[in-house]
This record gives structure tokens, C-alpha cells and sequence, in this order.
């Protein structure tokens, strides 16, 4: 049977934070901080790298977003960030509502847990766009390839799912632990963004929608490489062998391309997860794209930073969008795992 | 490195490169990685930017220059 892609919903949520600012906040921040000054020293030359230039990313917390420090402040910021995505989410379906109820609604994240979970928040906020008997079900720790995972998980599932929502909120701000030297820490919070998509899935094709095709994924040996770590209070950004982190997710990412075949199609066009700019640049260079190919993704990685698996969806609703009938579209993201996923289809 | 510089910074003053701090000429983040990436392909060496880290920022391209010596020996 055949899948399509009838609608991305993407909205912006939480406020806009330039590099400036942030650099601002974490200045302030750091004065409390308890650390040596050579250290302190040391780890701001390190944040003032990563936040060279002009970039934003939102944040769904308050202005205080650097001074979280007990479980109930991170549990409350992830449980009013998923309420706020939710809602944005909601009204972009609602102002366009598929003519038929949904017939499963999946919830992603990674990031923190509720229950009742998102797929119920949702079913219950979207009332008669999803069926009391429809399959309502989280999906937690996927990490930055969870969304298009999870479409491939759909596209497998039997013909009685008509038409399936997947709904993905990565509040990353709530995992910042502002107490903690850690420099992967300080690299996540300088690095990731929140955000929230949903994707409509569809047995029928609609106008502007993408036909999908082969979707697959690849799990390497480097499964540490990202992970959650975790302090007194809650989880927090790592990262093992830091030092070797950029060479490590680039030999894993050109190894899976490898094997998973990925095609150097010179007429698709491509949304490659922003997971840092240097490896954009490395892997179009493998896969022989022209840097104006990778503007979407950069684009997206300069005004919203790395919103885990939600950045994929933004960047393929533009993508599609801009697409002409008959045009493949292709997509390669890349994350804890360490996944590789990748896939594709032919805009309608 | 002054070839980069002479490609992507023509406004540069290339009489003293090995005194200048990077961080003084390279503002944006692309620029960062575009010299990283030329550094690579030019020294055949895999670099991390964690391993040079905040060198980037705070050394000269001189004391660079002599840091990446050190990982080409290491590589």
C-alpha cells in the first residue's frame, strides 16, 4: 500500500534566544556558579565558541530557563512546554482538519514523561478529530531521529491505519542542569533548541503531498555517544569522549550511508538534520550535493538551532513546500543511538 | 591557513597572520567550520572541534598552527 506525507504541521513555540543573549544569560549565570575561576574561565572561552555568530533557538521556559535547580522545576517547565506544543499544534490541524477522525495518534519525545501521556493530551484537545478507539500511544527516547523513525514504524503498520498523527515535542531546554561544569552539558544547552511538529499520514494523497518511499534507518556501535546523563536533580546533555565527538558521528553517519545505500540523486531535494554545521558541510561533501542544497537545513540551524527530532520535520515542511510535482525528496538524520535514519519520496 | 584567509578575508592584513587571534577574524560559525574543513583537506587530518576547542578562539593562528602540528604527530 501506499503512504503519504498530507501535512506537516510546524509551529514556533516558546520565545526567540539569539547567541547574544544566551551568551548574556550564561555570563550571569556562571557568577554563581561554583567552580574555580580558571575553570569557569576555560568553560566560558568554550560556550563563547559555540556561540559565535548569528543564531537563535526558542525556549518554552521563562526568562529563568538558566536557574532551574530542583526535579519539580524541570518536570513543570517539560509538563508546560508539551500543554503549549500541544495547543500550537492543535490549532494549525484545527485550521485545516483532515476530513476524516485520525485513526492513531503517537506522542514523541525524549526529553521527560507524563500521565497520561502526549498522544492522550492531544486526542482529548483535537476531541472529535480522534476516535475514542483510535491507538493513542507515547514513543520516548529516540532521541534526534524519533520522528522519522516513527514514520517508518507507521509506514509499516497494516492498511486499517488510514490516516496516523505523530506529534513531536522536544522541550531540550527543560534538561539544562546549570550547575553542572560538565562541558557536554554546556554544549547541549548551547546547541539545542525546543521545538514541537506534528505529521500527518495519510493512505491517500492530497494536494502538496509527498508519496513515500523506501524509509530505513541504522543503528551503529557507537551507542554511548549520545546519551542523557544525569545529577541530583534530573537528567542532563552528554556526551561520551567529547574530544572525539565530531570524527566518531561522522564515521558513523558515512558507515550507515554505506550500507543503507543512500543515493546521491543530483535532482532531489534534501533535509539533512542540523546537528552541527561542520557535519552538514563534511556529509554534503560525501554525498557530492551543492552547498545551495543544504540551505534549507542551514537556514533552519541559524533561526532555530537544534531542536532534536523535531528540526527534520521543520526543514521537510520547507522542503516539500518548495518541491515541484514529481520532484524526489530526500531526508538523513542522525542521533543518539547512534541512529542514522534516512528516507524519501516523490512530491505529488 | 593564509591562503583561507586570503580566499575568504581579502580585507585581512596577511602581513602578520601567525599574530592574530582567530577569533578576532572569524566571526560567524560557518566561517569556523569552513576553516576547520580547509584545514582538514589541506593537512589530511580528521580534527575535532572539542580537541582545539577554545584555542579557536583565544590563540593566535601561530600558536594554532603549532597545536595542529601536535595532532598531526598524534594522528
Amino acid at each position: 500500500m501506499s503512504r503519504y506525507i498530507r501535512a506537516i504541521y510546524a509551529p514556533l513555540v516558546g520565545v526567540a534566544v539569539s547567541n547574544q543573549e544566551l551568551l548574556k544569560a550564561i555570563a550571569c549565570r556562571f557568577e554563581a556558579l561554583e567552580a574555580d575561576d580558571a575553570e569557569k574561565t576555560a568553560l566560558f572561552d568554550y560556550v563563547r565558541l559555540l556561540l559565535i555568530g548569528q543564531r537563535t533557538r526558542h525556549t518554552q521556559h521563562s526568562d529563568r530557563f538558566l536557574w532551574m535547580d530542583n526535579f519539580t522545576a524541570h518536570a513543570a517547565s517539560f509538563a508546560a512546554a508539551i500543554e503549549e506544543s500541544t495547543n500550537a499544534i492543535a490549532e494549525l490541524i484545527e485550521a485545516d482538519p483532515p476530513n476524516k477522525p485520525f485513526d492513531a495518534v503517537f506522542g514523541v519525545s525524549s526529553e521527560g514523561l507524563l500521565l497520561p501521556g502526549i498522544a492522550e493530551r492531544a486526542a482529548r484537545r483535537l476531541g472529535r478529530l480522534v476516535g475514542r478507539t483510535a491507538t493513542q500511544m507515547d514513543i520516548g527516547n529516540g532521541g534526534c531521529t524519533a520522528s522519522v523513525r516513527t514514520m517508518q514504524l507507521v509506514n509499516n503498520l497494516g492498511p486499517e491505519m488510514r490516516n496516523v498523527l505523530i506529534l513531536n515535542m522536544e522541550p531540550t531546554s527543560t534538561l539544562i542542569d546549570p550547575k553542572c561544569t560538565a562541558r557536554s552539558n554546556w554544549q547541549g544547552i548551547c546547541t539545542f533548541g525546543d521545538g514541537a511538529a506534528g505529521v500527518w499520514l495519510s493512505d491517500e494523497p492530497g494536494e502538496g503531498s509527498l508519496a513515500l518511499g523506501k524509509l530505513s534507518s541504522w543503528r551503529g556501535d557507537a551507542t554511548e555517544l549520545i546519551r542523557w546523563d544525569w545529577g541530583t536533580d534530573y537528567y542532563r546533555f552528554g556526551i561520551a569522549e567529547l574530544e572525539q565527538f565530531e570524527v566518531q558521528v561522522r564515521s558513523q553517519v558515512l558507515q550507515a550511508m554505506t550500507e543503507l545505500q543512500v543515493q546521491k540523486d543530483p535532482d532531489a531535494a534534501w533535509a539533512i538534520h542540523p546537528a552541527g554545521i561542520m557535519l552538514l558541510l563534511s556529509l554534503a561533501k560525501k554525498l557530492g550535493l551543492a552547498r545551495s542544497t543544504l540551505e534549507p537545513s542551514i537556514n533552519h540551524f541559524r533561526s532555530c538551532s537544534n531542536m532534536s527530532s523535531v528540526s527534520i520535520l521543520h526543514i521537510l515542511k520547507n522542503v516539500i513546500g518548495c518541491a515541484r510535482p514529481g520532484q524526489p525528496v530526500r531526508w538523513l538524520s542522525m542521533g543518539a543511538g547512534f541512529n542514522v535514519a534516512c528516507g524519501g519520496g516523490i512530491r505529488v | 591557513m593564509a591562503e583561507f584567509f586570503a580566499e575568504n578575508f581579502p580585507n585581512v592584513p596577511r602581513d602578520n597572520i601567525e599574530g592574530m587571534k582567530a577569533g578576532d577574524v572569524i566571526q560567524q560559525s560557518l566561517d569556523l567550520v569552513e576553516f576547520v574543513l580547509h584545514l582538514e583537506e589541506k593537512l589530511g587530518l580528521e580534527i575535532n572541534i572539542n580537541t582545539l576547542g577554545e584555542k579557536l578562539i583565544t590563540k593566535t593562528f601561530g600558536e594554532l598552527a603549532d597545536d595542529l602540528v601536535t595532532i598531526g604527530k598524534g594522528a
